[in-house]
């Protein structure tokens, strides 16, 4: 099954398109349904798709392990942040005085961060049990 | 002695948790209360967090701190993931010593 030509050329349509959908999910995560687990597991399922792309098969796991964890301080950091400009923790960083649409901006960004997030787990999960497989 | 009332005891125990924790779910012991949290959060859900998809203004800001531990524990089964698979595949039968050692 992985030597078949059909699947690769299937793949490697339709591995862009994954990726972009999954940003898509991403970033309009607040305006419509999905947000940041969703989209970053789809951007993690391209990476199972890319299994049937020869060229693409192998990446290095360390930078992804190195975005989780940093991406995970960030999070915290985020969250935290609200105690100092608000007063309470893990609410909205900017005040409720400011128009929504520049209150929306907190979400777009908490809303990557979980994403790249998810993502980089789950490519982790996925390519570390690939590994142990073959 | 304490072998043989063990069983019935649990399972006693857990029918009691079960009837205890019905009682709770509003509709099938108590009367339905006039207004839930899914009705405030239809009705001050913007104006609070400025979402337009609701599910992301209770992720995102009413429950940011459940979140943040839900990516947790995705970073802690990743982990651990990676713990068990990076070891040499001939070290793992964890003799001690030497082969224990990480890549």
């Amino acid at each position: 099954m992985k030597d078949s030509d059909s699947i690769r050329c299937i793949a490697r349509i339709l591995y862009p398109f994954m990726l972009l959908f999954g940003c898509y999910i991403i970033i309009f995560g607040d305006v419509s349904p999905g947000g940041g687990f969703q989209g970053g597991v789809i951007l993690a399922t391209a990476r199972l798709v890319t299994l049937y792309i020869p060229e693409k098969a192998d990446i290095d796991v360390e930078i992804f392990n190195l975005a989780e964890k940093l991406l995970f301080l960030l999070l915290l950091l985020l969250g935290l942040l609200s105690l100092f400009t608000v007063g309470g923790l893990f609410t909205n960083v900017l005040s409720a005085e400011l128009p929504h649409e520049i209150r929306r901006w907190f979400l777009v960004i908490l809303n990557l961060a979980i994403g790249i997030k998810v993502s980089s787990g789950l490519t982790l999960i996925f390519t570390q049990f690939v590994k142990e497989g073959e | 002695m304490i072998k043989k009332i063990r069983t019935p005891l649990l399972i006693i125990m857990l029918i009691f948790i079960f009837l205890f924790s019905l009682s709770g779910i509003p509709g099938i012991l108590e009367e339905e209360p006039d207004s839930t949290i899914g009705d405030l959060v239809i009705e001050r859900g913007y104006s609070d967090t400025s979402s337009k998809n609701l599910v992301a203004a209770i992720l995102l800001d009413y429950r940011l701190f459940d979140s943040v531990f839900e990516a947790a524990i995705l970073l802690i089964s990743a982990a651990g993931v990676l713990y068990m698979t990076r070891l040499p595949l001939k070290d793992k039968t964890m003799k001690g010593g030497k082969g224990n050692e990480r890549q």
